[in-house]
C-alpha cells in the first residue's frame, strides 16, 4: 500500500471485479500509484475520518485528492458516505465522483443535489469505462487544484 | 316533492291555465257587477218616472178640480149674493197659479205637453175671466143679466174644456210613463239575458279549468311516481339538492351509503355529507356549477371524499347533472363508493412500484457481471492474446460481442420500462428539420451504405420532441437496417392527410416481410428476422409502438416478403394530455 500522506484516490467499490478494472483502467494512465481501494461506505468514513483499522492514523490525516464512490455498497452506501463527507466542513472540499450502473438511476439525482461534483456510468465496454476512468482521474488529480 | 316538467305535454302549463282563468273570471264578476248597478239604475230610473207621473197626474186633477171650484164659486155667489161664496173664488185664481207654476217645472222637457198647458192656461183665463165678469155683474145688481150669463153655458163650456184637456193631458202623462216603463223593462231584460250568458259562461269555464288542473295534477303525481321510482332504482346513492344546496331528495341507496335516515337528510345543506375540511371549497364549486350547469363528473382528477353520519370519511365519485324543475335549478349528484376501487388502485400503485424498483436492480445487477465479462475478456486479449491462437482470439470476440448485446438489450428493455412512466410534454414539433438531422446524423453513422432518400415536406405536429425523436430514430434505423442488403437501397418519407387524419409513413426497398406477421412486429423481442441476418433486440417497434400510443395516435406496418415494407403512424391534432 502507498504511503497515506500521498493518497491521490480513494476508491470505495464492494466488487473485486468492478474495482480490478478500475485500478486496471487507472494504471494503464499512469494514475494508480497513490490509490487506496475500499469495500464499502464504513471502511471508506474509517479511513478518511481515521476510525477503526486506520485509528493509527488518526494524528497524520491527509485528504485524498478525489474519490470514486460506488452507491451501492454494503453495510454504509454511497449515498450516506456522501452526505456524512459534504455534511463536514473538513472534507466537504474533497472532489467526489459517484460511480454507478445506469445514468438513469434516482440515485444519481440525489448525489448531485447532496453535492457530488461528478459521476461515471460503469458501461458493460470495458474500453468505455477505462475511457471515462482516464478522462475523470485527469481532471480532477491535474487540473483541478483543490482548496487549501 | 317537486315535478320535472314535461317538454311534450302541453302549450299551456297548469299555471298558465290558472292565470288566464283567474283573469276571465274576474273580468266577467266585474261585468256581472256593473250590469247589475245599471239595471238597478234602471228599476230606480223607472220609480222616479212612476212618481213624476203620478204627481203630474195629481196636479192635472187639481187643476181641473180648481177649475170646477172657480166655477161653483162664481154661481153661487151669483144665485145667493153672499160674499162668502167669493172666498173660493178668490182661492182658485191662486191655485190656478200655483198648480200652472208646478206643471211647467214637471213638464219644462216635454213641448207637446207643454202646448197643451199653454192652451190649458189660456182657457183657465178665460175661465177666470168670465167668473169676474159673473161677479161683476152681479154686484152691479143685475141679477137677471148674471143669471143670464149662468144660464148662457159659456162659463160651463170652459170648465168642460179644462177637463177634456186635462184628462187628455193625464193620458198623455199616463202613456210617456207606459213608454218609459217598457223601455226601461226591455234594457233590464236584455241586461238579463247578458247576465245570464256571462253567470252561465263563468260556471262552464271554472267547470274546464278545474277538470284541466285535476288532470295536470293527476299527471304530476304520476310523473312524481315514476321519478320517485327511477330515483329508488338508481343503481348509485343519488342525492337531489337545489340552488341553495339543500338536500331536496334523496334515495335508499343514499341513506344507506351516508347511514342517515331521509328525513335526517332532507332541507339539510348537502354539507353535512361532506368532510368539514373540505366545506369552503365546495361551496365555491356549487356555486360555480350553478352558473355554468352542465352534466359532468365533479372534481375530475382531484380526490374527492365524503363523511357518513358517524364520522367516517370515504373516498367517492360523484357526477353531476343539473335539472331544470317548476321549483327552479336543481342538482342530481350520483355518488358511488370508491374505497374498494382506491385499495385496489393502491395495491396496484405499490405492485408498479416494487416492479420498478425489480426493474432497476435487475438492470444493475445483471450489467454487473457483463462489466466483468468484457472487462476481462478485453484484458485476456490485451495482455494474453500473444499467447492464444487465431481460434482462441476468435473465441474471446464472440464472447465479448455476445456480452455487448446482452449490455444492448438491457439498455433496450430498461428505455421501454422508462418509457411507461416518463411524462408527454407536448410541443411544437417541425417533423421535417427534426427527420432532416436524423437522417444526417444516420447517414455519417452508415457511411459505408449508399442511401437514396426520397422526402417531402411533413407537417408541424403537437408531441413530445425527445420520444417523437425517438420514434423517428428508430423507423429509420430500421429502415437503414433492412434495406441495407438491397443493390440499391431507397427510403421514402412523407406525410398524407387521410380523412382529416395526418398520417407519416417510411417506405423501403428492402427485405420487407410476410404480411401476415405484421400485427407481431410491434411486441416486445417479437423479431421476424434472425439475429444472423439482422442483428436486433426487438424492442425498437415496441418502444415506437409505445410512445405512439401515449401520443394517442396508431402506427402499422405494410410488407411483402422481398419487396419491402412501409411503417405508418398517426398523431392526432388534439389529444387531453391527461
Amino acid at each position: 500500500m502507498s504511503p497515506l500522506n500521498t493518497v491521490e484516490i480513494l476508491l470505495a467499490e464492494d466488487s473485486q471485479h468492478d474495482a480490478e478494472l478500475a485500478i486496471r483502467a487507472l494504471k494503464k494512465h499512469n494514475m494508480a500509484n497513490n490509490l487506496v481501494h475500499v469495500k464499502d461506505g464504513e471502511e471508506a468514513l474509517d479511513f478518511i475520518f481515521g476510525r477503526g483499522k486506520y485509528e493509527a492514523n488518526k494524528g497524520n490525516l491527509h485528504y485524498p485528492k478525489v474519490i470514486l464512490l460506488d452507491i451501492q455498497m454494503p453495510k454504509v452506501n454511497g449515498i450516506e458516505v456522501l452526505q456524512q463527507l459534504k455534511g463536514n466542513p473538513l472534507t466537504h472540499n474533497i472532489p467526489v465522483v459517484i460511480l454507478t450502473s445506469s445514468k438513469e438511476h434516482p440515485d444519481v439525482r440525489l448525489c448531485y443535489e447532496l453535492g457530488a461534483n461528478s459521476y461515471i456510468v460503469k458501461p458493460v465496454n470495458f474500453e468505455g469505462f477505462a475511457e471515462a476512468i482516464r478522462n475523470l482521474g485527469f481532471y480532477w488529480l491535474l487540473l483541478n487544484q483543490p482548496p487549501d | 316533492m317537486f315535478a320535472i316538467p314535461k317538454p311534450s305535454m302541453t302549450k299551456f302549463s297548469p299555471g298558465r291555465i290558472l292565470t288566464i282563468g283567474t283573469v276571465i273570471i274576474c273580468g266577467t264578476i266585474a261585468a256581472v257587477f256593473f250590469i247589475s248597478y245599471r239595471q238597478s239604475q234602471r228599476v230606480q230610473n223607472t220609480s222616479e218616472w212612476v212618481n213624476h207621473t203620478q204627481e203630474a197626474i195629481q196636479h192635472i186633477q187639481r187643476l181641473v178640480m180648481n177649475a170646477l171650484d172657480n166655477e161653483t164659486g162664481a154661481r153661487g155667489y151669483v144665485i145667493s149674493g153672499k160674499d162668502n161664496f167669493l172666498e173660493p173664488l178668490k182661492r182658485s185664481v191662486i191655485h190656478f197659479d200655483e198648480e200652472i207654476r208646478i206643471l211647467d217645472s214637471l213638464m219644462k222637457d216635454n213641448p207637446e205637453q207643454l202646448r197643451s198647458l199653454d192652451s190649458m192656461k189660456n182657457i183657465i183665463g178665460r175661465r177666470i175671466h168670465f167668473s169676474d165678469s159673473m161677479v161683476a155683474t152681479r154686484k152691479l145688481e143685475a141679477l137677471r143679466a148674471s143669471i143670464e150669463m149662468v144660464e148662457s153655458g159659456v162659463g160651463k163650456r170652459y170648465t168642460d174644456q179644462i177637463r177634456e184637456l186635462g184628462l187628455h193631458m193625464e193620458q198623455v202623462e199616463q202613456a210617456l210613463l207606459q213608454q218609459r216603463k217598457s223601455a226601461n223593462e226591455s234594457t233590464i231584460r236584455e241586461l238579463n239575458t247578458l247576465l245570464y250568458t256571462l253567470l252561465t259562461a263563468v260556471l262552464l269555464l271554472s267547470i274546464m279549468m278545474v277538470r284541466r288542473i285535476r288532470r295536470d295534477i293527476l299527471q304530476r303525481e304520476a310523473s312524481e311516481r315514476r321519478f320517485g321510482a327511477l330515483l329508488q332504482a338508481a343503481p348509485d346513492a343519488t342525492i337531489i339538492s337545489d340552488e341553495q344546496g339543500k338536500i331536496r331528495m334523496v334515495n335508499h341507496q343514499a341513506e344507506r351509503l351516508f347511514g342517515y335516515n331521509q328525513k335526517e337528510m332532507i332541507d339539510q345543506p348537502v354539507e353535512i355529507l361532506i368532510p368539514a375540511s373540505l366545506h369552503t371549497a365546495h361551496g365555491h364549486h356549487r356555486n360555480g356549477f350553478m352558473k355554468k350547469a352542465s352534466v359532468r363528473s365533479m372534481g375530475a382528477g382531484l380526490e374527492l371524499f365524503a363523511v357518513k353520519k358517524d364520522g367516517q370519511e370515504f373516498p367517492v365519485e360523484i357526477s353531476l347533472s343539473p335539472i331544470r324543475t317548476d321549483e327552479g335549478l336543481m342538482v342530481i349528484a350520483s355518488v358511488r363508493d370508491i374505497s374498494a376501487r382506491k385499495a385496489l388502485e393502491n395495491t396496484l400503485r405499490r405492485t408498479n412500484a416494487e416492479l420498478e424498483a425489480f426493474t432497476y436492480s435487475v438492470s444493475h445487477d445483471l450489467r454487473a457481471p457483463l462489466r466483468g465479462i468484457v472487462g476481462f475478456t478485453a484484458i485476456l486479449e490485451e495482455e494474453y492474446g500473444d499467447k492464444l491462437d487465431e481460434e482462441g482470439r476468435r473465441i474471446a470476440g464472440v464472447i465479448k460481442s455476445n456480452t455487448l448485446k446482452m449490455g444492448n438489450l438491457i439498455d433496450d428493455l430498461l428505455a421501454f420500462s422508462r418509457l411507461g412512466r416518463q411524462e408527454i410534454n407536448k410541443s411544437q414539433v417541425d417533423c421535417t428539420a427534426l427527420v432532416k438531422e436524423i437522417i444526417a446524423e444516420m447517414s455519417k453513422a452508415h457511411s459505408e451504405i449508399i442511401i437514396h432518400w426520397n422526402m417531402g415536406i411533413l407537417p408541424v405536429v403537437e408531441a413530445d420532441p425527445t420520444t417523437l425523436r425517438q420514434v423517428w430514430i428508430n423507423l429509420i434505423s430500421n429502415a437503414i437496417k433492412y434495406s441495407s442488403k438491397s443493390p440499391s437501397p431507397e427510403i421514402e418519407i412523407g406525410a398524407k392527410l387521410d380523412k382529416g387524419e395526418q398520417i407519416f409513413y417510411i417506405k423501403d426497398n428492402g427485405v420487407g416481410f410476410d404480411n401476415k406477421y405484421r400485427d407481431k412486429l410491434f411486441r416486445v423481442f417479437s423479431r421476424l428476422h434472425s439475429e444472423e441476418e439482422f442483428e436486433g433486440t426487438g424492442v425498437g417497434l415496441a418502444l415506437v409502438d409505445k410512445i405512439i400510443t401515449r401520443h394517442g395516435g396508431r402506427v402499422w406496418a405494410e410488407g411483402k416478403t422481398g419487396e419491402g415494407a412501409c411503417f405508418y403512424f398517426t398523431i392526432p391534432e388534439e389529444v387531453d394530455s391527461r
